[in-house]
């Protein structure tokens, strides 16, 4: 339990810390590296908590795919980032009474909420499984809808993400397979008479 | 103190979540850092699966208007103003 208590501290610590310099960066691909080291800290967290399986989708989802796609699309883009990061000290104020405001609002709901005082340790699954199976036990039966539902989610995202980047540059030899297909002998083969001792 | 109860997350989640909704108005003119706050305030609320979706068609966006536009600052992106 103490072992516990202590890394709580130093993952939370290091996940306020990374989540501060992500929006306080003023390079963008420090920004990305920072929510990265986010993440990890954040799939600590669930470790700590008995949720071993989303700690491990945490990072192989977010720190393998998501924050990669950042950094690609961070450096991709040929952007004056420090134009971009004018205003930052102008909005400063404003910025910090809009987040006193939503921490207030939080605060005030917390007063009102009766913390449970136990540990947060999630349900042990019964009868020995181990967290992947317990999940992936009622992933398949009892959410089954909602699983086809992230599911359709997902994939509306990755049609919508190729429909928008892909182009099709004109002038470029492509192959066409209908074309291909609907040939026929007719078409495809061309017999000629050719005379004797003479060319085409 | 040592005793690390559901409370402890809870609040380290409205943080995460406060600090996400700063960085929103703080870089309001790099879209960049915004779907990076966006991105922190879906971890700090536990939504993956949108999380996911959401930086990829942003992104997706955000590569198709830069292919287009040649600039991604918010304070040009007015092209619906008329």
């Amino acid at each position: 339990m103490q072992a516990q208590a202590v890394f709580f501290w130093i993952f939370a610590a290091v996940l306020v810390a990374s989540a501060l310099a992500v929006i306080s960066a003023r390079n963008p691909v420090h920004s990305v590296l920072f929510l990265i080291l986010a993440f990890v800290n954040a799939a600590g967290l669930f470790l700590l908590m008995g949720a071993e399986f989303l700690g491990m989708i945490l990072v192989v989802v977010y720190v393998g795919a998501v924050a990669v796609l950042f950094l690609f699309v961070v450096m991709l883009l040929d952007v004056d980032f420090a134009e971009l990061k004018q205003g930052f000290v102008r909005y400063l104020p404003i910025g910090a009474v809009i987040a006193l405001f939503v921490a207030g609002e939080l605060g005030y709901v917390a007063l009102g909420w009766n913390g449970s005082p136990e540990p947060a340790v999630a349900a042990a699954p019964s009868g020995g499984l181990t967290n992947t199976a317990a999940l992936g036990r009622v992933l398949y039966t009892q959410y089954f809808y909602f699983f086809q539902a992230a599911g359709l989610i997902l994939l509306t995202a990755m049609v919508g993400a190729i429909v928008l980047t892909l182009r099709h540059k004109a002038g470029v030899k492509r192959q066409d397979i209908a074309a291909q297909v609907g040939r026929s002998p007719a078409t495809g083969v061309e017999l000629r008479k050719v005379p004797s001792r003479a060319g085409l | 103190m040592m005793v690390i109860g559901l409370t402890h997350y809870l609040t380290l989640a409205a943080i995460l979540f406060t600090i996400g909704v700063a960085g929103i108005i703080l870089n309001h003119k790099n879209i960049i850092v915004i779907l990076m706050s966006v991105e922190l305030i879906l971890l700090a609320l536990l939504i993956l699966t949108v999380a996911a979706a959401e930086a990829a068609i942003g992104l997706a966006v955000l590569v198709a208007y830069y292919r287009n536009r040649g600039s991604i600052a918010v304070d040009d992106i007015n092209a619906l103003k008329g």
